[in-house]
């Protein structure tokens, strides 16, 4: 996790993130510029040479020195063949990457669905003529003290979504944020809590809200995915979980109470 | 037996204590004991495997229950534009029957389906099923009142 941290930081540079990187290689940064320049180092003796190659794969697979996340993203959508009217599901690092991709590349993907997805610019205009929509749904824990009290991954860069669109005229933001629920809380495994040693309520409500939150989240998608079959839907799901209470628009955010949303039904 | 040795002695019957407690407690927690089991074939206690199972299988139908009641709602908003109305009500009531957790999703499309029926019994009937069986705060109270004023009066209308 520290090290996919460092690789968004250094691809992703925000003014915090740059003086933290400037930290980070400061002297070494040399270093990084002989590894990554195959003329130099093809010249080594061995076995340095072998060492320094190794030392390349290594930066670049654990610690993403030297690799582009974004270059990434754009061969992961590229494998998928072609895209056509799609959603995309990004958690976490992946959030920017995948932006980024496709401002440099029109993929036709009409949703970006975002759990807990950190940016350095949340102002960023995201030119594509397909987006429709990007949706960020975030917990509640912000904050490093909220969240190493509580448990919690310590996110840094998580705020509501402004982005923009020029390309596409209704282009819509949409942030969600669910009250108690954490980082990885979109997946959910009853396994994770079949340890009841010394269990609580609160361990019980935790699992509860884990578990509420990856239904809401499948429940987000589907409801995205058919409002490209009938337009209103999505504003419809939001309206419906109005009306239990489970939602309230407030300051432009839906806040969510999981205590009222959908949980398992018996098999 | 000097002072010193009767200190540890005394060290040692509360470290056992203290740890048969514990762990007999984690023995006894059924739960811890069942995701062992899970992990382990050689322990293929189902007392041990039943409850985790269950968790894992109201998951699994919940979910299952959930992708296949949003592909009926989609399969009818396709048919309702393809000016299937016959079609698109079958395909919601079974996104209805199918899934309980979203039924103020599919219901509401039910009773539109009704409407472009103009079977606004069936309609009035559904909305009524919404407010006395969903937990609506006052917003839904109200919203679904409204549909069934305009049912009522379409209704009437339908009759003149």
């Amino acid at each position: 996790m520290i090290a996919n941290g460092i690789d968004w930081l250094g691809d992703f540079k925000t003014l915090e993130s740059q003086f933290v990187l400037t930290l980070l290689e400061g002297p070494s940064a040399p270093l990084f510029d002989i590894l990554n320049n195959d003329s130099i180092v093809s010249k080594f003796p061995e076995p340095l040479k072998s060492y320094c190659i190794q030392l390349k794969i290594f930066l670049s697979q654990y610690l993403g020195v030297g690799n582009n996340l974004v270059e990434e993203a754009i061969q992961e959508l590229d494998l998928k063949g072609p895209i056509e009217d799609g959603i995309a599901f990004v958690h976490s690092g992946a959030t920017a990457p995948l932006l980024t991709a496709l401002k440099v590349k029109p993929y036709d993907i009409n949703t970006v669905l975002i759990y807990e997805g950190p940016h350095p610019n949340y102002y960023d205009n995201i030119s594509n003529p397909n987006l429709h929509r990007v949706i960020h749904v975030l917990g509640s824990n912000h904050g490093p003290a909220n969240s190493v009290l509580e448990g919690d991954s310590m996110v840094p860069f998580l705020n509501y979504a402004h982005f923009s669109n020029t390309a596409y005229a209704d282009f819509d933001v949409i942030n969600v944020e669910i009250k108690g629920a954490f980082h990885n809380d979109y997946s959910y495994n009853p396994s994770d809590y079949a340890d009841h040693t010394f269990w609580d309520e609160k361990k019980a409500e935790r699992q509860r809200i884990n578990r509420r939150t990856n239904l809401f989240m499948r429940d987000l998608y589907q409801a995205a995915l058919t409002e490209e079959t009938q337009a209103g839907d999505l504003k419809r799901f939001f309206d419906l979980l109005t009306s239990t209470g489970a939602a309230v628009y407030q300051n432009g955010i839906w806040k969510i109470d999981p205590n009222k949303l959908r949980d398992t039904t018996a098999a | 037996m000097n002072l010193k040795k009767i200190i540890l002695l005394i060290f040692i019957v509360i470290a056992l204590a203290t740890g048969s407690v514990h762990t007999v407690n984690y023995f006894n927690s059924k739960p811890h004991a069942y995701s062992k089991a899970l992990l382990s074939p050689a322990m293929p206690d189902p007392l041990f495997k039943a409850p985790l199972q269950d968790d894992q299988n109201s998951y699994d139908q919940t979910v299952q229950n959930l992708n296949t009641g949003w592909e009926n709602i989609r399969l009818g908003n396709r048919l309702t534009r393809e000016g299937d109305l016959e079609g698109a009500l079958a395909a919601y009531k079974k996104a209805y029957e199918v899934d309980p957790g979203n039924r103020l999703m599919s219901g509401d499309k039910l009773i539109e389906a009704y409407e472009n029926l103009k079977l606004y019994d069936e309609a009035i009937s559904m909305v009524d099923e919404i407010i006395s069986t969903q937990p609506l705060v006052e917003y839904g109270i109200q919203r679904f009142n409204t549909i069934r004023a305009r049912l009522l009066a379409a209704k009437n209308a339908s009759q003149k």
